[in-house]
């Protein structure tokens, strides 16, 4: 894909998701945010700190690919890695067998306020704005290293689409979880 | 200044957070609407352990949304032998339904579990609510196809012979409720002695 249409693509689906967590679960009673379908399954806060934990590297980490100078012109068309590939695709949410997170990136069991959506706010913020700054970025240099195993590194425009595709992942998954929250008559 | 502490004054208490989540997930309900319903939504009722908010042989007046707590709804089948047919836990929905619709006498009886609060609208304020307000209305009809969905999923359990077979079905369709229900209870909603819930785990 070319890269302009692919940034604006991620811009919107950030921008979407962004609205959708602001309109749908800001509003909700913090008990609610906290609610638990099963006890191994995590809460719409949990699914959202999962995401904050990542954002927390992830953008820096393109902050600092952004701020050192390209080698050569920004390519026309966004070129992939096998990894790149494969880490889009076990994240995507059209794939819909579980993924474990690692330890320290599970939320699960914590108690947390609204203080996380405000955190996810930021973040989406933020990236938003690195994802306008990429326009003019070679987004085929390898340039993000990963986060569990930093030896390892993606190029600079699947790292974004990974972390946009992860987050539509969660998002869809909270939403889920509100879903089945929604009051039910019993009787 | 003395206006603006009277104006402050008159101002309607805020409603309670539970009815806010709740009026919160209805569709496309103005906020004209949302304030109206909230007012007349204002009913407050403590249950402690074991109080029954509606017994058997009452009529059903009033709507009601679980703030906290647990309840129980059941059929007496015999004497001295009852069988749970349905729970309330916080943001339910909860009414003796068909009392509610007929204005019979109720034939089931709802009885707190644990000590309960919960917000409570009459049976006509609801009505003319529902009247009035499409919004409400298309919420109602959903949470009416989600309950008879449910009971429907309940009827099938019912029919399955193998007891392990009705409590996997329990499991995939409402996790929460094992979190929320001590297992005596359980196993009379799932039609089996105590005994064999805890057997199957």
């Amino acid at each position: 894909m070319a890269t302009s249409p692919f940034l604006a693509a991620l811009q919107a689906t950030v921008a979407d998701l962004r609205a959708t967590v602001q309109t749908e679960f800001a509003a909700l009673d913090p008990d609610l945010l906290n609610q638990r379908l099963a006890p191994t399954s995590w809460s719409i806060l949990e699914c959202l700190a999962h995401l904050n934990a990542y954002s927390r590297y992830y953008n820096a980490a393109f902050a600092q690919a952004l701020a050192r100078p390209g080698t050569g012109p920004a390519a026309a068309e966004v070129a992939y890695s096998w990894l790149g590939r494969k880490s889009i695709a076990l994240m995507h949410p059209t794939n819909r067998s579980k993924q474990k997170a690692l330890k320290r990136l599970n939320p699960l069991g914590s108690r947390l306020g609204a203080e996380v959506l405000q955190e996810f706010d930021q973040h989406q913020a933020r990236l938003l704005a690195l994802l306008a700054q990429a326009v003019s970025a070679d987004l085929n240099r390898s340039a993000v290293p990963v986060e569990f195993f930093r030896l390892l590194r993606l190029r600079l425009g699947e790292a974004l689409e990974f972390v946009v595709v992860h987050q539509q992942r969660h998002v869809q998954q909270a939403q889920r979880v509100q879903a089945s929250l929604r009051p039910e008559l019993a009787c | 200044m003395s206006l603006m502490y009277s104006s402050f004054a008159a101002m309607p208490t805020p409603a309670p957070s539970a009815l806010l989540a709740l009026l919160g997930q209805v569709p496309h309900l103005p906020p004209a609407e949302a304030e109206a319903l909230a007012a007349r939504w204002g009913q407050r009722l403590r249950l402690r352990r074991g109080d029954f908010l509606v017994p058997p042989g009452q009529v059903e007046q009033r709507l009601c949304l679980v703030e906290q707590g647990l309840l129980r709804l059941y059929y007496p089948t015999m004497p001295g032998e009852e069988t749970c047919v349905g729970f309330g836990h916080a943001g339910s929905l909860l009414c003796s339904f068909p009392s509610f619709v007929t204005g019979q006498p109720s034939d089931y009886g709802i009885q707190a579990l644990r000590q309960s609060e919960l917000l409570a609208i009459t049976r006509t304020d609801f009505m003319d609510a529902l009247a009035r307000s499409p919004a409400l209305a298309q919420f109602w009809r959903m949470a009416l196809e989600q309950a008879l969905i449910g009971r429907m999923e309940h009827e099938i359990d019912l029919l399955l012979p193998d007891p392990a077979q009705r409590l996997a079905r329990l499991r995939q369709r409402s996790p929460h409720i094992f979190q929320l229900v001590p297992r005596k209870y359980l196993a009379s909603y799932l039609r089996m002695a105590p005994e064999t819930l805890s057997r199957l785990g």
